[in-house]
């Protein structure tokens, strides 16, 4: 059975509702992720999140923008962009059983910091270091609670290319919010599935060409080091259509996996989007030789209600092996609003059914309030 | 009260009165146009037009705008006259007659009219419909043990909708062919049963609003009928295998072109479950 897990907002895909078809456009990290981009800070500030509470009505959209550094200042240098990070869940599961379970986590509370070694964004180096919480499945283990999530260097000659060397995360699939997604969780692609290794990163006559070598986590046992590569092609029809596929072949000394995805981004008038993904996974136990197959699919839609007021429903398909027949679906209606620049407050609520042939259970509900703070 | 009287009077007759002046000038610039060059498509034809009859045609311009405007309604015949002036207007040199203007108005006018419009279209839908039916079991002691039935499959039928830019009405129907899985450990009788071909007819309607052109948010009745042939565990019986009910959902919708995607969850009276509709419609 799925059960519900704390998720978390890293990159936001469905802005292609803006027109913007690539993160590399607001974040530093090519595939978004991570610290953002002066531009990124000034377009937060000014289209995607409402002016409410902190802006009076009389300030321009420039001074806001110009205002929307490090903890609301300018940016004090050229060359040192420093942010903070914070994201809290309060998460009921099971919410219409008798078990019902509440929880409240503190997913991550971040400090990061881009040193800009010119003034174009051509060569910098980005750290985030901070506290993360313990997961599930090593609850009661000595994991440290303290570490980086993301540290690498990136070299970007000019606007079609660029190499980023170090810790991020996988290239593969649509980098949607939503670590309980199917899409994120069984590929072995949610918040702490980092990895070392090299992206090299593409972008020529609306082609955008991901390819990420990759030796695993650097920081565990190297027996459990998933090592191997990722690759992600995606075209830009226009600024409101990008459909792309994706592949992944990874192994360490206990597990291989090789993930196949088709996806797409469309937008809808102003800052609405519809995301897809349907993908493949096939994982095989080295000492049993037992492979097995699943399918995976995801369906996101954003509606932009207000400025900074958005509802979103997400349906989701997951069949963990196709030797059997059962199946889950998930679907989530949601709310996430963007008051002003630096808060997002997101309202989650999951309806799962799970089918086999076996038995007919009870829905799962779950539900998911969200409070993000980034300075 | 007589002077409230007279004043409506008064109020009616400036009315007639202005319709009828302004339909009066309209005519006299017709008549005009129409003694010295047979009709407008001709003189828009010639290559220099005078100016005295440029001042015609930016009255004309005029008239077309006041009376859209008190109308509320777009004429065809005008609508082309006043785009061809239009064009023809790139040639003119008035410097107190900004046709540009006008035709910022008209076009806004005419934008603002259709958005306001309601038209009648039709849809056929596809789409994935999921829910949990509730039973009744009854084991040969008489105990009745309530059952889930959990079902899936595919609707398709068709719709209609009425709508303008900003809000619309929808109603559909579709025809379900669904399997189901059914069972739960009883106290007396251990039952279930998987693959159980089910059929439904789901009527679906909604009024929604349009935040923005291409997607929509909506809340509205739904209706079902449901049968499905369940085999009877030895020893008992099961109950309620076909039955009418109703409900509510929610949904949101995201066009493109003729394809509209739909995601919508409700909730039906003695269900135990919601109801899930994912799909697309082909608007015609």
């Amino acid at each position: 059975m799925v059960t519900f897990f704390f998720q978390d907002l890293w990159a936001y895909p469905n802005f292609i509702g803006y027109g913007y078809t690539s993160c590399m456009t607001c974040h530093y990290n090519p595939y978004g992720n991570g610290p953002l981009t002066d531009y990124g800070r000034a377009l937060s500030a000014t289209a995607i999140s409402n002016r409410w509470i902190i802006h009076n009505k009389d300030k321009s959209e420039e001074k806001i923008a110009e205002e929307s550094g490090f903890l609301y200042m300018k940016a004090f240098n050229s060359r040192v962009r420093p942010s903070v990070d914070y994201r809290g869940l309060r998460y009921g599961r099971d919410i219409n059983k008798d078990e019902a379970k509440y929880e409240t986590i503190h997913m991550q509370a971040d400090v990061n910091l881009v040193i800009k070694l010119d003034k174009t964004d051509k060569y910098i180096a980005s750290i985030s270091y901070g506290y993360a919480p313990t997961p599930r499945s090593q609850k009661g283990k000595d994991v440290g609670n303290y570490r980086s999530r993301e540290h690498y260097i990136g070299i970007r000659p000019n606007k079609n290319y660029g190499v980023y060397i170090g810790m991020m995360d996988k290239v593969f699939g649509i980098r949607v919010p939503d670590h309980i997604a199917f899409s994120r969780s069984v590929t072995g692609l949610a918040q702490n599935d980092q990895t070392h290794g090299v992206l090299v990163h593409l972008m020529k006559e609306n082609f955008e060409i991901g390819i990420h070598p990759f030796l695993g986590n650097l920081d565990q046992a190297s027996d459990l080091r998933q090592k191997g590569v990722s690759a992600k092609i995606e075209y830009d029809f226009s600024n409101k259509f990008k459909p792309g596929i994706s592949i992944l072949k990874s192994e360490s000394d206990h597990i291989k996996n090789d993930l196949a995805a088709i996806h797409t981004k469309i937008g809808f008038s102003k800052g609405s989007s519809v995301l897809f993904e349907l993908g493949k996974k096939s994982q095989e136990i080295v000492s049993t030789k037992l492979d097995t197959q699943s399918y995976y699919g995801l369906l996101q839609n954003h509606l932009l209600l207000n400025r900074g007021v958005f509802t979103l429903f997400t349906f989701e398909y997951f069949k963990p092996d196709t030797e059997k027949e059962n199946e889950t679906f998930r679907l989530g209606p949601g709310l996430q609003v963007f008051p002003f620049q630096g808060v997002e407050v997101r309202f989650d609520i999951y309806n799962t059914k799970n089918f086999s042939d076996s038995s007919a259970t009870k829905d799962n509900w779950d539900f998911g309030g969200q409070l993000h703070l980034w300075f | 009260m007589v002077l409230i009287r007279l004043k409506s009077i008064f109020l009616g007759l400036s009315l007639v009165l202005i319709s009828f002046s302004i339909c009066a000038s309209e005519k006299s610039v017709d008549k005009i146009i129409e003694s010295k060059f047979k009709n407008y498509g001709d003189l828009l034809k010639m290559e220099e037009i005078p100016e005295n009859t440029q001042v015609l045609l930016y009255k004309k311009l005029d008239f077309i705008l006041k009376r859209t405007k008190s109308t509320k309604t777009v004429i065809k015949r005008d609508e082309e006259l006043f785009m061809k002036i239009i064009n023809k207007s790139d040639d003119f040199d008035l410097d107190d007659y900004d046709f540009d203007e006008v035709s910022e108005e008209y076009n806004s006018l005419l934008t603002q009219i259709k958005n306001e419009q309601f038209k009648l279209n039709y849809y056929a839908t596809a789409r994935f419909i999921t829910w949990n039916y509730r039973l009744q079991l009854t084991d040969q002691s008489g105990v009745e043990e309530p059952l889930y039935s959990k079902e899936k499959g595919l609707c398709v039928g068709v719709g209609t909708t009425y709508e303008n830019a900003y809000w619309g009405m929808a109603t559909d129907f579709c025809y379900a062919y669904m399997t189901a899985t059914v069972g739960e450990d009883s106290t007396s009788i251990k039952y279930n049963q998987s693959s159980v071909p089910v059929d439904a007819l789901v009527s679906t309607s909604s009024v929604f609003w349009k935040p923005k052109e291409l997607v929509s948010f909506g809340v509205g009745p739904l209706l079902v009928y449901h049968r499905a042939e369940y085999a009877s565990p030895t020893g008992g019986s099961i109950q309620d295998t076909n039955n009418f009910s109703y409900g509510y959902h929610i949904l949101a919708s995201w066009r493109k072109s003729h394809f509209k995607l739909d995601i919508s969850i409700g909730d039906l009276k003695d269900y135990k479950s919601s109801i899930w509709q994912i799909g697309f419609n082909y608007m015609f």
